[in-house]
């Protein structure tokens, strides 16, 4: 394909319409096979959240800004009912703050194993995808078993859950957890020991220190990189101030050590949920504070979701909605990273790297690529997806 | 590079599923029971709604649409629940004043070919002030509030009438309003603001 008429068009690539969140759009500039400059355009899937949310009364909020995100479909939830709590500066009772904890971890677990399946896919390696997408099912049986649903859970609510963890139910929790452990240990050692994988993503998208903080990355992205942040510990909220865990950080920075980061994570989550569990069982209290009204006055929220440190801020004028309510997601200050992480890389590395970050895989399905010199269409996602699965193949080979 | 370790394990997981059932459940052919707690398609109990509307009131999605309809004579209120723009997140049930009026089935099937055969509602009679003819309430939520209240209920001339007219002892007060709306009219199902004029109109006459 010659660009004869040496214009410089940008034809953006697929249809835009809202297929599942944060749709964005990336062009490639690249140089033969090295990606030259990254361009980054956002906002196509603007659904008015923060808008509608101000119609709504306190009470709705929560399953409207669920409904954010698909995959982490509590953070939002939780971190909205920490900001209007801190508002209110009420006090949430103690069994209330181990269910939230649970529920925030559970999701976590199911979040990072939806991640690990989809990085092996993007590399061509589909065992990972398969065993890590069968692991995930127990835990969302699970979801569905406590809360009713295996997604939107609707557990949350200003001052506390809306449902309580039954005592019959823990003992399939305890054993859903247990088997996990054995399987997401296999899995990890799937991941970790096996050579090509280490060919393919060791030193593949280098994120350093200094970029972490002039981008602002959060969450397993700015941990891979050695940059020790954690909201759930340096913020205390919930349970999480009351159970023992630790923060997993790597040195490198590259998508090998986001991979580590994450599943090392999902050992940590088990933790505190087998902790919250002991702490819950046989010990009934209330789940919900009474909340009577909200007054005037502003609140933030913040919590560690599986991305990132998602934000949120309220202000109130003392009627039945808020006047203002402000979004920040985790996906958000991450994506931008790709301005550093892309550079300098091939082609074929790109769709992992994209992948890395973890935001919604409808970013990537925006991709196009320039020729730097010819500034033309060249590759769509399909094909980049191809590329990387053929760099295993080869690697797979020579090793 | 060591191969072998990562290789003798993907072997062993291939063997283990060679020999064991398939993961996946054979959902169409064998059918699925959810969990007890399954959040699925609200169903309302015609027996135990009231029709106070409150799950109208507090839906997030506006799913419940409530339509009062008065025409001369009969006014009755109709509570559609819509499964299209439901979220199912449990609001009504949680809300509902009598607890059982409205609640979460287990039914998860909910796919329809036209949208009529999946609508669920409930449809009450309603109690019209006799004066202007605002709603006060339906029959059902007026008796469900007598009932709570007690002994204290016959305090309230409404909902002593709405008992009478219910246990079929006959009463004048059933008449219409002729206007103005004077006190003697205050016994009779008139809403409160009504009742207000009645009871302020009176006072002046007498001075």
């Amino acid at each position: 394909m010659e660009n004869n008429k040496k214009k410089k068009v940008v034809v953006p690539i697929g249809p835009y319409h809202p297929l599942l969140e944060e749709p964005e759009f990336f062009a490639l500039y690249c140089d033969g096979e090295t990606v030259v400059d990254v361009e980054w355009q956002a906002g196509y899937n603007h659904r008015g959240i923060e808008k509608l949310s101000e119609s709504k009364h306190w009470d709705q909020v929560p399953f409207l800004v669920e409904r954010i995100c698909g995959i982490c479909s509590t953070s939002h939830p939780f971190a909205y009912c920490n900001a209007v709590e801190d508002l209110l500066g009420i006090k949430v009772p103690e069994r209330a703050k181990y269910i939230r904890s649970i529920i925030g971890e559970l999701e976590r677990l199911h979040s990072h194993l939806l991640w690990v399946g989809l990085a092996g896919h993007f590399l061509g390696y589909n065992t990972v995808f398969m065993w890590a997408w069968k692991y995930r099912e127990p835990v969302l049986d699970m979801f569905e078993i406590i809360t009713g649903n295996r997604n939107h859970y609707a557990m949350f609510k200003i001052g506390g859950v809306r449902r309580n963890i039954e005592n019959e139910d823990i003992p399939a929790l305890r054993k859903v957890l247990s088997e996990l452990k054995g399987q997401i240990e296999m899995l990890t050692g799937a991941v970790l020991d096996d050579p090509v994988l280490a060919a393919r993503l060791k030193g593949v998208g280098v994120l350093t220190k200094e970029h972490i903080k002039n981008f602002g990355a959060v969450g397993p992205v700015a941990r891979a990189s050695g940059v020790d942040i954690d909201i759930r510990r340096d913020d205390p909220y919930s349970a999480y101030p009351l159970v023992e865990w630790k923060v997993i950080t790597t040195e490198n920075g590259d998508v090998f050590d986001k991979a580590v980061v994450r599943l090392l994570e999902c050992f940590e989550s088990m933790k505190i949920i087998s902790q919250c569990l002991d702490a819950i069982e046989g010990k009934p209290g209330d789940i919900c504070a009474e909340v009577r009204e909200v007054p005037e006055g502003e609140g933030t929220g913040r919590h560690e979701a599986p991305r990132g440190e998602c934000f949120h801020y309220i202000r109130s004028d003392g009627a039945n909605s808020p006047v203002r309510h402000k979004i920040r997601a985790p996906s958000y200050t991450n994506i931008p990273t790709f301005k550093a992480s892309c550079i300098g890389q091939t082609i074929s590395d790109v769709a992992i790297i994209l992948a890395g970050v973890d935001p919604c895989y409808c970013c990537t399905e925006r991709v196009a690529v320039y020729d730097a010199e010819k500034k033309k269409k060249m590759y769509d996602f399909n094909y980049l997806v191809e590329k990387s699965r053929e760099k295993t193949e080869l690697l797979k080979k020579e090793i | 590079m060591n191969v072998k370790k990562p290789k003798v394990r993907e072997l062993k997981e291939a063997i283990k599923g060679l020999f064991s059932k398939p993961y996946t459940t054979e959902f169409p052919y064998k059918p699925h029971t959810p969990p007890a707690r399954y959040r699925g398609k609200p169903e309302y109990n015609k027996d135990i709604c009231v029709g106070c509307g409150a799950c109208f009131q507090v839906c997030p999605a506006k799913a419940i649409e409530m339509i009062d309809k008065i025409e001369n004579g009969s006014a009755t209120r109709t509570l559609i629940h819509h499964p299209s723009q439901c979220i199912f997140c449990g609001e009504c049930e949680r809300n509902c004043i009598t607890g059982e009026g409205i609640k979460l089935t287990t039914k998860f099937d909910i796919a329809y070919f036209e949208e009529k055969d999946t609508l669920n509602s409930v449809e009450h009679k309603l109690i019209t002030c006799l004066h202007c003819g605002t709603v006060i309430g339906t029959e059902k939520h007026l008796q469900w509030v007598m009932k709570r209240l007690g002994n204290l209920g016959f305090a309230q001339p409404v909902l002593l009438t709405q008992l009478m007219e219910t246990l079929k002892i006959k009463t004048d007060f059933e008449e219409k309003v002729v206007p103005p709306i004077q006190r003697t009219d205050m016994l009779k199902i008139v809403c409160p603001k009504c009742r207000r004029i009645a009871f302020i109109s009176d006072e002046k006459k007498e001075r």
